[in-house]
């Protein structure tokens, strides 16, 4: 890749743009006056991260005239792929808009101070310096505090659980599913589901959250442990995970999980007699092209979902394909401008078959639509055309699905469960390996296919990443199109350098 | 032998004044080859003493700072104005003092949506990543970004003249030192300043037009193994209809020599280069339309409205 070529694409781009809106009879100038829906879009503190895989590529709900929305966009492609460093892209952004106001009529002049991409420097710089340490008194002094469990050595290990335990105290009774345990060097946790309703109205509580704080649990040697629960609740249920104190040691074979107002149950921590096959092949696939592959999986899973009937979140859905799709065309060139993506590469015309197919005529590809499309990309398509659901989504149950994929493009992925309700099939994993000078907003993380055993494909979205912290993070992704009961899946994450393919058995509970 | 010279680029420029609001009056600040002087603070220096010792900062010594301060500033390029046409008005009342602070941001507004009641995650804090941090950080980038944003927006007070100059200024800098830091924006500085000429010249789309900057050896910065061509650079274009495309190739001193003092599009030739600096009469090598040979042009220039120069023959 060539970074140079890079900004001096970005930086032509954003010359185009202003030219765009500064020519009489061309777009609107005006920038967003600051409110809530400015906000939407800006990268929060590190826990807010949302974006998986990486490519955002949210002309949707940012703020402001098509310009600064088709100027992001590739902004945000170039940066994903690490052409351009994302201090130069928000400083091209901020520099762009910056110029725009002060070609603003006079009375709008004060949205000469409510540049966004001003804020969202200052929004990555939180993200940065939360991230990295700062200098300190003593760099060599230990994690301080009892909240600092010093991580045991062992080995990574994902074992499935498969549990339900009832919860309840005086206010609130429900159902915790525990369904899987993993430990990694940062420590040890069981993801779970929990059903939780309001001992006496049979509604969903409000600040349930006191009951899943009170676990505790003592292994095989005596060892006691205080378990916490760290995510997040709706209407639906609570998802999250339930986070030991210290990892327990490597010869460890069972803990005893005592719950509040419940019995106490023996979870096996021993690996799995028949642990699910794992295949890893070796591919190359430019930056560009894994970003455009990553694109494409976002774009059927809003087709997949814009098929489900569902109030408002169809038309949104609709509504986020087209957006997903427009302006394609732009980030190709950037992508080839900057050594990112060959100019012989059959994904852009696989990307535009995609977007044709789904009647989204305004990407802007200039490659000619190939003829052949993935089949997972095929299966997934045919389900969009189909406009109605015809699976049965498994109500309110949850799947012990449990494998740690081998390491991908320096990131490694664990599959933590499943669990399913009216709104949908979500995977609970666990990354380990971010690289410490990541955007997690931006970076581009493999992306995850699912093959149930109807032959149908599945791809996985995000949904909300919980935390990056020590290269870790705990990420609950939207599966699309909702799984049915299937009884096993192929998992198949795709990198930049390797394809990795594990079968897995699913017990639906 | 016609030498081309971007050396006292300047010198193809009037004299220009504006008038800026200080203490409880107004006083000028004049440009004049290529400096900026205070007529109403003879002793500036010793003004910016006594402002160290605690008196009160005159507003004209302090944009003679900034205006410094800006004068390799990148930033201008992105922000000024591409043309004569290209209108950037910014009033007094935009500006805020550098005591003001310019951009409300607030704690609330740095967040995102509020999220579903949560549980967060706690891991453990090590010495130096803590809030207390993270927020000097970020009032110090804040601070920064309001200073610079204020210091620009004060140039741009000055009106058209001294934006015209203050660009001229920028690219002299960066002209004799070229690298990857600033070639891309001298790169983009070039395209957006030819792109509305182009059309005007050739009734050309303004996206067709891409520049690349000369490197003092005539070669391209764009790279590949270009003959070695006419010193000044190269202007091709390219297809047919609706489909051509315009091709330069210029010096990153053109900006300053031609482009800044108004030169760049005189009698229906795209100038590329100025032979003889002068005010109000200069030299230029200049071409008719693409690919055909330059020619060599006396130009005479008047002032036009708020000190931008007008060129005839």
């Amino acid at each position: 890749m060539d970074a140079e070529r890079a900004e001096t694409y970005l930086r032509l781009k954003a010359e185009t743009e202003l030219r765009r809106l500064t020519t009489p009879g061309g777009e609107t100038m005006a920038l967003p006056h600051p409110g809530p829906a400015a906000a939407q879009n800006w990268p929060g503190p590190p826990a807010t991260a949302q974006n998986w895989p990486g490519p955002p590529a949210t002309a949707q709900n940012w703020p402001g005239p098509p310009a600064t929305a088709r100027l992001r966009n590739v902004a945000q492609a170039l940066t994903t792929v690490g052409a351009i460093d994302h201090v130069v892209a928000d400083a091209i952004l901020a520099n762009f808009e910056l110029a725009v106001a002060v070609r603003q009529p006079a009375q709008d002049r004060s949205l000469i101070s409510a540049r966004p991409a001003m804020r969202r420097r200052v929004a990555r710089l939180m993200q940065a310096v939360s991230q990295h340490p700062m200098p300190a008194p003593d760099p060599g002094a230990p994690l301080p505090g009892p909240a600092a469990p010093a991580a045991q050595p062992g080995p990574d290990r994902v074992i499935p659980v498969g549990m339900m335990v009832p919860v309840r105290d005086d206010e609130v009774r429900g159902e915790l599913y525990l369904m899987a345990f993993s430990q990694t060097p940062n420590g040890a946790r069981f993801s779970v589901h929990a059903w939780l309703r309001d001992a006496l109205s049979d509604m969903p509580p409000h600040g349930a959250i006191h009951l899943l704080r009170d676990f505790t649990a003592t292994d095989d040697q005596g060892a006691g442990y205080a378990l916490g629960f760290a995510g997040h609740g709706t209407m639906a249920g609570w998802n999250g995970l339930l986070r030991l104190d210290r990892a327990p040691p490597p010869g460890v074979r069972w803990l005893d999980l005592a719950c509040p107002g419940g019995p106490t149950r023996r979870i096996s921590l021993q690996a799995p007699l028949h642990p699910p096959a794992v295949t890893i092949t070796e591919i190359t696939r430019s930056p560009g092209e894994h970003l455009l592959n990553a694109t494409a999986l976002r774009i059927l899973t809003a087709a997949a979902e814009a098929t489900v009937p569902r109030g408002t979140t169809s038309s949104m859905a609709l509504r986020q394909t087209s957006q997903l799709a427009t302006g394609l065309g732009d980030i190709v060139e950037a992508l080839v401008a900057a050594g990112a993506l060959s100019p012989l590469s059959p994904v852009p015309g696989q990307l535009a078959m995609l977007c044709e197919s789904l009647d989204l005529r305004e990407h802007g590809i200039t490659a000619p639509p190939a003829s052949e499309l993935p089949v997972p990309w095929l299966s997934m398509l045919s389900y969009a055309h189909r406009r109605k659901p015809e699976i049965v989504s498994p109500r309110d149950g949850c799947a012990d699905v449990a494998v740690a994929l081998p390491e991908l493009d320096g990131v490694t992925i664990s599959i933590l469960g499943l669990h399913a309700n009216e709104e949908g099939t979500d995977m609970h994993i666990y990354l380990t390996g971010i690289p410490p000078d990541v955007n997690p907003e931006t970076h581009l993380l493999p992306t995850l296919w699912l093959r149930d055993d109807t032959g149908r494909w599945h791809a996985a979205r995000g949904k909300g990443m919980n935390v990056v912290h020590d290269g870790e993070a705990a990420a609950q992704l939207q599966i699309l199109p909702p799984l049915t009961r299937c009884t096993s899946l192929d998992i198949i994450a795709a990198g930049r350098s390797a394809e990795v393919r594990g079968s897995v058995p699913v017990r639906w509970r | 032998m016609i030498n081309i010279t971007n050396e006292r680029w300047f010198l193809s420029l009037s004299p220009c004044s504006a008038e800026v609001p200080c203490g409880t009056g107004t006083h000028d600040l004049r440009w004049e080859a290529g400096s900026l002087r205070l007529p109403s603070h003879p002793d500036a220096e010793a003004e910016l003493v006594l402002a160290a010792l605690g008196g009160e900062r005159a507003r004209c010594v302090e944009l003679a700072e900034t205006w410094a301060r800006h004068a390799e500033d990148l930033v201008v390029l992105e922000v000024g104005p591409r043309g004569p046409a290209d209108t950037v008005t910014v009033s007094w009342d935009d500006v805020p003092r550098s005591e003001e602070p310019t951009l409300h941001f607030g704690w609330a507004a740095l967040h995102g949506p509020p999220t579903p009641v949560a549980a967060p995650i706690r891991f453990p804090m090590r010495p130096g990543h803590g809030p207390a941090q993270v927020r000097r950080a970020m009032q110090a980038e804040i601070i920064k970004t309001q200073q610079h944003t204020a210091e620009l927006l004060s140039l741009l007070a000055l009106g058209p003249a001294f934006q015209f100059r203050l660009a001229g200024h920028v690219v002299a800098a960066h002209a004799g030192r070229l690298s990857a830091a600033n070639r891309p924006a001298l790169a983009a500085a070039l395209t957006g300043r030819l792109a509305p000429i182009a059309e005007n010249w050739l009734g050309l789309d303004p996206d067709q037009v891409r520049a690349s900057v000369e490197s003092g050896s005539g070669s391209a910065s764009s790279g590949g193994n270009r003959p070695p061509g006419p010193p000044w650079g190269s202007v091709t274009l390219a297809g047919k209809a609706g489909d051509r495309r315009l091709r330069v190739s210029l010096a990153a001193g053109w900006l300053a020599s031609v482009w800044a003092c108004g030169l760049a599009f005189v009698a229906r030739h795209l100038v590329v280069a100025v032979v003889r600096p002068g005010w109000p009469d200069a030299q230029v090598l200049a071409l008719p339309a693409p690919g055909k040979e330059p020619v060599l042009l006396d130009v005479h220039g008047t002032d036009g409205s708020g000190h931008t120069p007008h060129w005839e023959i």
